[in-house]
């Protein structure tokens, strides 16, 4: 049994104090491509900003790999070690691109209070290296080095609040197999109203609830950091300042050199339990997104041409879920869910057709996007889902 | 003359201003669609602005300032040579303060309070624009678009077919009220329009258009980041273009 440096960041209730020490540690795997000694140090809490509450740590780390190459490196914390599937309940796995100039790598990462970290517990962490840029798929960790820490934390109130900014997913993401590509997707999205957080304690912050279908090219090979993408649905919003939430359409389109984004108000008034159809279409002759709403000749919306369109097309499709707060409600619960039906994807070279959310499906690969204890997402036949939240607000 | 050397002749004093001395001035004939003095500017803006309706705002105490002189606009969708011309009136409110019950009442007692223009047609009385101007350092937003760009922008889904002729149920004050998105309170800068608008070629309706820069932005998901401390969220549409129904009240769409 070999030792390790360890630090063991405690945090008090009543005061905040890092304190650094070492602690026999059980055997690990050996850190692997030169990757190792991993050191935690707890840097302080209640550091917001616009992005989501917790406690900041610095993670430093040796990297024997050549210097002056830029890397992305992975930090992941889980809350349980099971070898079996090591992929559920990670709390944190901040992706971040770093040249490695020195062979010693300081990241900083913010551990949610939504984690809900147990006082004095040991968590595992997990340290990983990819190159940059990889394909599309690739799995991560090509590198990995692995630890043991010891985090603690504050009981946190975030469950009255809106503690945790960002964006969280419950639903089914399909990636096409190169050369195949999609033009398009669409699905029956059922309208469920959602509570913004914070919805009893008078909170004003804006946030949102949506359940969309999208298309999305996902760049640098990486399969969560698109930077472009179209998608139509049904969102409840509450804006800034604001105690008002509207259940309403809406059709967004980023890319390079625009981002466009509409909610109409006019055209459905959405009601709960109500079963709308959305579709996108790229025009990939002028580089048009197109957005329908139950009409399928009329346009919700035109996007802008996007000259990005003309060279790049969807790698993904997604039908999702998504709330722009960890602690807002996600469309749908056990009871009522969200129903996603006739999912459908627009494929090169073939046109539209339906999903096949299990079995074979040749050209696409598919991939569910949910969990945590948090929300759900069920397939309940070759072509729907549904999706809920399973913690509701108090 | 560029607009903003009209804008920043109308702050240099060369205009004639004066104050609205008393809510019992003569009323004019409403039907009356002329405008040929002061009197009828401010009072067909006051019209159009629904000011009236805050309990803050008195007729006495608007300090406005009515100016009849040269007005260009190059930046305004489909309509920017309607509202040019040799003779406009340009009706001032200074510094109003935006009474609503639809924010908190710490976003209204903070609010950024703005001087308001109303620029008028002398023949037809009908509502040209309304305008705002921020002068601090920075107002968060890209440029205007050009009015040709502006329009081929907006073409794919609306078109502005022409200005309204006369003053709608809803008032200026009203739609800005109903304009949540916009966030008026926080804006640096509002502009407006009175328009008949077409979406998709069908019918089209009274709406006021409201342009909102440097509001509070959106955030978008984070990105990957080449700092360690970029964490946070990435913010986007400073710029927000509300729709609100000027026979209803109701708010039609927001864009940015």
């Amino acid at each position: 049994m070999r030792k390790l440096e360890v630090l063991l960041a405690m945090v008090g209730v009543a005061s905040v104090m890092g304190l650094t020490g070492c602690e026999e540690k059980p055997e690990l795997p050996a850190g692997s491509g030169g990757l190792g000694k991993i050191q935690i140090d707890f840097l302080e809490a209640d550091r917001c900003g616009s992005s989501t509450c917790g406690y900041d740590y610095a993670v430093s780390f040796h990297d024997s790999a050549a210097t002056g190459q830029y890397y992305y490196y992975r930090i992941v914390v889980w809350r349980h070690v099971d070898e079996q599937h090591p992929d559920e309940e990670y709390i944190i796995g901040p992706d971040k691109l770093f040249l490695n100039s020195n062979h010693q790598i300081t990241m900083h990462i913010r551990i949610p209070y939504y984690a809900g970290l147990s006082e004095y517990n040991h968590y595992h962490l997990d340290v990983r290296r990819d190159q940059y840029p990889v394909p599309v798929s690739t799995i991560w960790a090509q590198r990995r080095a692995q630890d043991s820490v010891y985090l603690s934390s504050f009981a946190s109130d975030c469950a009255s609040k809106c503690c945790s900014a960002g964006r969280w997913y419950a639903g089914i993401r399909q990636y096409a197999t190169p050369p195949a590509t999609f033009f398009g997707a669409d699905a029956d999205i059922m309208v469920r109203e959602c509570r913004p957080c914070g919805a009893n304690a008078g909170l004003t912050t804006r946030t949102a609830s949506c359940a969309h279908v999208s298309v999305a090219h996902d760049t640098l090979g990486f399969r969560d950091y698109n930077c472009a993408w179209a998608q139509v649905g049904y969102f409840t919003i509450r804006f800034a300042d604001g105690s008002e939430t509207y259940t309403v359409s809406y059709s967004e389109m980023h890319a390079n050199p625009y981002s466009d984004e509409v909610a109409y108000f006019d055209v459905n008034e959405l009601v709960e339990g109500e079963i709308h159809t959305y579709r996108t279409k790229l025009d990939t002759l002028t580089g048009q997104w197109r957005s329908y709403v139950d009409s399928l000749t009329t346009p919700f919306k035109v996007h802008l041409a996007d000259t990005f369109w003309l060279q790049c097309y969807g790698t993904r499709a997604t039908y999702t879920g998504e709330i722009w707060h960890h602690e807002t409600d996600m469309p749908g619960d056990t009871v009522y869910p969200c129903l996603f039906g006739h999912c459908g994807v627009f494929l090169s070279g073939t046109g539209w057709v339906k999903t096949q959310f299990f079995g074979d499906y040749g050209a696409i690969i598919q991939e569910r996007v949910d969990g945590r204890g948090q929300w759900f997402m069920e397939i309940k036949s070759r072509d729907s889902i549904e999706i809920g939240d399973l913690v509701l607000q108090p | 003359m560029s607009e903003a050397m009209v804008r920043s002749g109308v702050f240099c004093g060369l205009l004639f201003c004066f104050v609205a001395l008393a809510a019992s001035a003569a009323a004019e004939d409403p039907s009356s669609s002329v405008i040929e003095n002061q009197q009828q500017a401010l009072d067909r803006a006051l019209e159009y602005a629904g000011f009236s309706k805050s309990k803050y705002f008195t007729r006495p105490s608007a300090a406005s300032c009515v100016a009849e002189t040269a007005f260009e606009d190059s930046t305004t969708p489909f309509l920017a040579d309607s509202i040019t011309g040799p003779r406009r009136w340009i009706v001032t409110f200074d510094s109003v303060f935006l009474d609503y019950d639809k924010w908190t009442p710490d976003a209204v007692e903070t609010q950024l309070k703005k001087t308001y223009h109303f620029v008028i047609d002398p023949p037809t009385g009908r509502l040209l624009k309304v305008y705002t101007v921020y002068n601090g350092d920075d107002m968060d937003s890209p440029p205007e678009l050009p009015a040709d760009s502006a329009a081929a922008r907006l073409d794919l889904n609306e078109h502005y077919v022409s200005l309204v002729d006369s003053v709608p149920p809803v008032s200026f004050y009203e739609a800005l009220n109903a304009s949540v998105a916009c966030h008026p309170l926080k804006a640096k800068e509002i502009q407006a329009w009175l328009v008949m608008l077409s979406k998709h070629g069908a019918e089209a309706r009274p709406c006021w258009v409201i342009l909102a820069r440097g509001t509070v932005p959106f955030p978008l998901p984070p990105a990957p980041s080449l700092s360690p401390e970029a964490d946070e969220m990435r913010l986007s549409g400073t710029t927000v273009r509300c729709v609100v129904d000027a026979t209803t009240g109701k708010w039609l769409s927001f864009e940015g």
